[in-house]
């Protein structure tokens, strides 16, 4: 009897183990969810006031301490490019946190399973 | 639409632990959409700041002795050169010339923009402390009870 619950006690130990470091994975994933949406939404706002020039305004693009002049066009270009980037990130990042969770729940019924051996037991006891 | 019962747990199921971890939840995304809602205010607060100073930009001011900042500790004397356009920022690292009229303009639409954010978020907020209150009257109830059997306890 001692030696099966060494067992389970090992098992139980992994699977907690197992939950937490993907709570954690979670958590981060999370964060730079957060970050690409801000980004994103920054950048369609961008596109809309992009939108609203003609050809021939002045824009210029900010590298560093500097001012850079760029066409109109060519700058609604390049903030469109960055909204489909970062679109793309954004799936990715949704897809791992979604198997992460997954995982999540994996860890979670191993969990409720190995109680449920460790009860009856302690139940026959009393 | 109050009723926290249209959630997918009856509250009145929860143990006081439950429902005080709950509480403890709701507090935090109270706590947390409140910095939201006061950082929107902040910004619509700049954007009005940044319209307002451009009514110094008249006609009759070019020419005028200013002086212009190098950085925030740093001032060199200049004249003002040209009244009648601006560069505005306009995120993500792009500027764009308008004239002091197109960026009035560009102001205000920020700032009715983030003024309808701001209306969006305050019924979340508003939803979410009442949920919270009911559920510490709720706990609250609950442990009244608990301490009522506890000194008057009788065999079922």
């Amino acid at each position: 009897m001692a030696q099966v619950d060494i067992k389970t006690k090992e098992e139980f130990q992994r699977e907690i183990e197992g939950l937490e470091s993907k709570q954690k994975q979670i958590s981060k994933c999370v964060e730079v969810h957060e970050k690409l949406e801000g980004q994103l939404n920054e950048n369609k706002i961008v596109k809309e006031e992009l939108d609203l020039l003609d050809s021939d305004t002045k824009v210029y693009k900010q590298t560093g301490p500097v001012l850079v002049k760029q066409d109109v066009d060519e700058a609604k270009v390049a903030v469109q490019n960055r909204v489909s980037y970062i679109s793309t990130e954004l799936k990715k990042q949704e897809k791992v946190i979604q198997d992460l969770q997954k995982g999540q729940e994996q860890h979670k019924e191993k969990l409720k399973q190995i109680q449920s051996r460790l009860t009856p037991p302690t139940a026959q006891k009393a | 639409m109050a009723a926290p019962q249209q959630e997918t747990v009856n509250l009145n199921s929860l143990s006081p632990h439950q429902l005080k971890t709950l509480h403890d939840q709701l507090e935090e995304e109270v706590e947390h959409l409140s910095v939201s809602m006061q950082t929107l205010k902040n910004t619509q607060q700049r954007y009005l700041e940044s319209k307002e100073s451009l009514s110094e930009l008249k006609e009759d001011n070019v020419g005028k002795d200013m002086l212009v900042p190098l950085n925030s500790s740093v001032y060199v004397p200049g004249q003002l050169a040209d009244a009648s356009t601006v560069v505005v920022d306009i995120g993500a690292g792009y500027y764009v010339e308008k004239s002091v009229k197109e960026a009035e303009e560009f102001f205000k639409r920020k700032m009715d923009f983030l003024k309808q954010q701001m209306e969006k978020l305050q019924p979340s907020i508003q939803q979410k402390y009442q949920t919270k209150q009911i559920v510490a009257q709720l706990l609250q109830s609950k442990v009244m009870q608990a301490q009522a059997q506890q000194a008057a306890p009788q065999k079922a």
